[in-house]
């Protein structure tokens, strides 16, 4: 429908299809309208981060790439494909639960307050998603449940449950949860907002090594000194506009919009 | 002639009261299963529910609250006898308790279901499973520890509730009791070891509940 558009100009020049691609979404709950066109790609590889202040629309267009949130207007492309609706007959109507199950699996997520599922050890909550949506025999999830655990550094935690775990464990048990899926790209939101600063750091190297492994990620955070970091581009909202968006270090260098520079003048110390 | 004491009325009368029990029990447990599952689906209904349907679940869980359970039990015996339905008076006792007990049911699944944080059944779209799945593996388990304790209170309500079907007849514990007295004329002697038998059936389901709620633990600290 809209793909003539061309939202971004990285997929233009290399001619390739971007993994992502989102078009002029809007999203509104009744009356208030908390996206208000919403376009960006993003590369295979790419670690994308959303940065912007509370209310800005970056966690709800997260939430809308696996449709968490349900959105009024717009398309998001996952390698090409439509997610969650379809234009059947001129209309946009929602696809069947199986197949927007299907689409889900090939995305994975992390949340603020990890939402790991509490009557699981570990190793189970890891396992859920390999046996039930990829159809994996018990050895096989356990084998990789069990190498990812490792790789998050919890190996000899993998017995335990959710509440015997510090939030900094139980974020990176729910970080293996999402990436043992072998999905196309993460979707992180506000992920260490909820820890203890002396646990962030744990959680950060992880995401870190993901990153490093060619892992496509989109981020939403706060902590700017791992965006400027780990992040090939950084995109600023505000309002539910995308405001501003570049390579970290020439948007946190010499920010052009008033409202991004005043947004960055909260993080004093970080960026002088 | 021998003399008539409590224990030889109460081994005069042993088949008459067996008889009782196993009257009220198999009505407890009709109702309980029955109950139980109508009230899953009517929970189910009221929570994830096509709106026109969980709206009549809503109806039929107000209306069953707001009527005494007699008046159920009168109608379904009595009340349906005038438009020449007979059913017979055990049946309609286990229709109309189970009926009472599945709106409590619906309503202490609902309650348990909802209050399984939404960010529960988030994780588990994100990772793909589908709806039923997400019931199955993630929000189940966890409202079924939710559910156990006011369960196990419906349950023994209901139990206690048979007594009421000796009014239609339906010679249960109490009135098994009741018949045994109208020959021996000892009341306090047969009341109480009624008492005592109700509170044995009744404690024997706390203890169950008790037990299912450990099994369904999940934190241990």
């Amino acid at each position: 429908m809209q793909n003539d558009m061309k939202p971004n100009a990285t997929s233009a020049a290399t001619g390739a299809m971007p993994l992502l691609r989102a078009v002029d979404v809007h999203k509104s709950y009744d009356r208030l309208e908390v996206l208000k066109g919403i376009s960006m790609d993003v590369e295979q590889g790419e670690v994308l981060a959303l940065i912007g202040a509370s209310g800005s629309g970056k966690t709800t267009f997260l939430r809308c790439i696996n449709l968490l949130e349900e959105f009024q207007q717009g398309e998001i492309d996952l390698d090409g494909e439509p997610i969650g609706y379809r234009m059947t007959g001129g209309r946009r109507r929602k696809i069947s639960e199986a197949a927007l199950s299907a689409q889900r699996a090939r995305i994975g997520m992390v949340f603020q307050s990890f939402n790991l599922f509490p009557h699981m050890t570990a190793e189970q909550n890891v396992m859920l998603g390999l046996t039930k949506v990829r159809g994996k025999p018990a050895a096989e999830a356990r084998d990789i449940a069990r190498h990812w655990l490792e790789r998050v550094g919890l190996a000899e935690r993998r017995g335990h449950y959710p509440f015997q775990l510090s939030g900094g464990q139980q974020q990176r048990v729910a970080i293996a949860r999402a990436v043992a899926m072998e999905p196309r790209l993460v979707l992180f939101d506000e992920v260490t907002s909820a820890l203890d600063p002396e646990l962030v750091a744990e959680v950060l190297g992880v995401m870190q090594d993901l990153a490093r492994s060619g892992m496509t990620m989109i981020v939403v955070s706060h902590e700017m000194l791992f965006v400027r970091e780990v992040a090939s581009r950084v995109v600023f909202m505000d309002g539910g506009h995308v405001v501003a968006q570049g390579p970290p270090q020439e948007l946190f260098r010499d920010p052009e919009s008033e409202r991004l520079r005043s947004f960055l003048g909260r993080f004093h110390g970080v960026f002088s | 002639m021998a003399e008539r004491t409590f224990w030889t009325e109460l081994w005069n009368a042993k088949w008459a009261l067996l008889d009782g029990i196993a009257i009220t029990t198999e009505l407890s447990a009709y109702v309980v299963v029955a109950s139980t599952i109508l009230g899953l689906l009517g929970g189910l209904v009221l929570v994830y529910g096509w709106r026109p349907a969980a709206l009549l679940v809503r109806l039929y869980v107000d209306v069953m609250r707001g009527i005494p359970v007699l008046v159920l039990i009168l109608f379904w015996y009595y009340g349906l006898a005038l438009f020449k339905i007979n059913i017979p008076a055990f049946w309609a006792g286990v229709i109309a308790l189970a009926g009472f007990a599945t709106a409590h049911m619906s309503e202490i699944v609902r309650g348990a279901i909802q209050s399984v944080p939404a960010g529960q059944s988030e994780a588990a779209k994100a990772i793909g499973l589908r709806f039923w799945q997400r019931l199955r593996y993630v929000i189940l388990p966890q409202a079924t520890r939710r559910v156990l304790p006011p369960w196990v209170n419906t349950a023994v309500e209901m139990v206690k509730a048979t007594t009421l079907l000796s009014i239609i007849g339906v010679v249960e514990l109490l009135l098994a009791t009741q018949q045994t007295i109208a020959r021996n004329y000892m009341v306090i002697q047969f009341y109480l070891a009624a008492t005592l038998l109700y509170f044995i059936l009744n404690f024997a389901i706390s203890r169950l509940g008790a037990l299912l709620e450990r099994r369904f633990a999940y934190m241990r600290y």
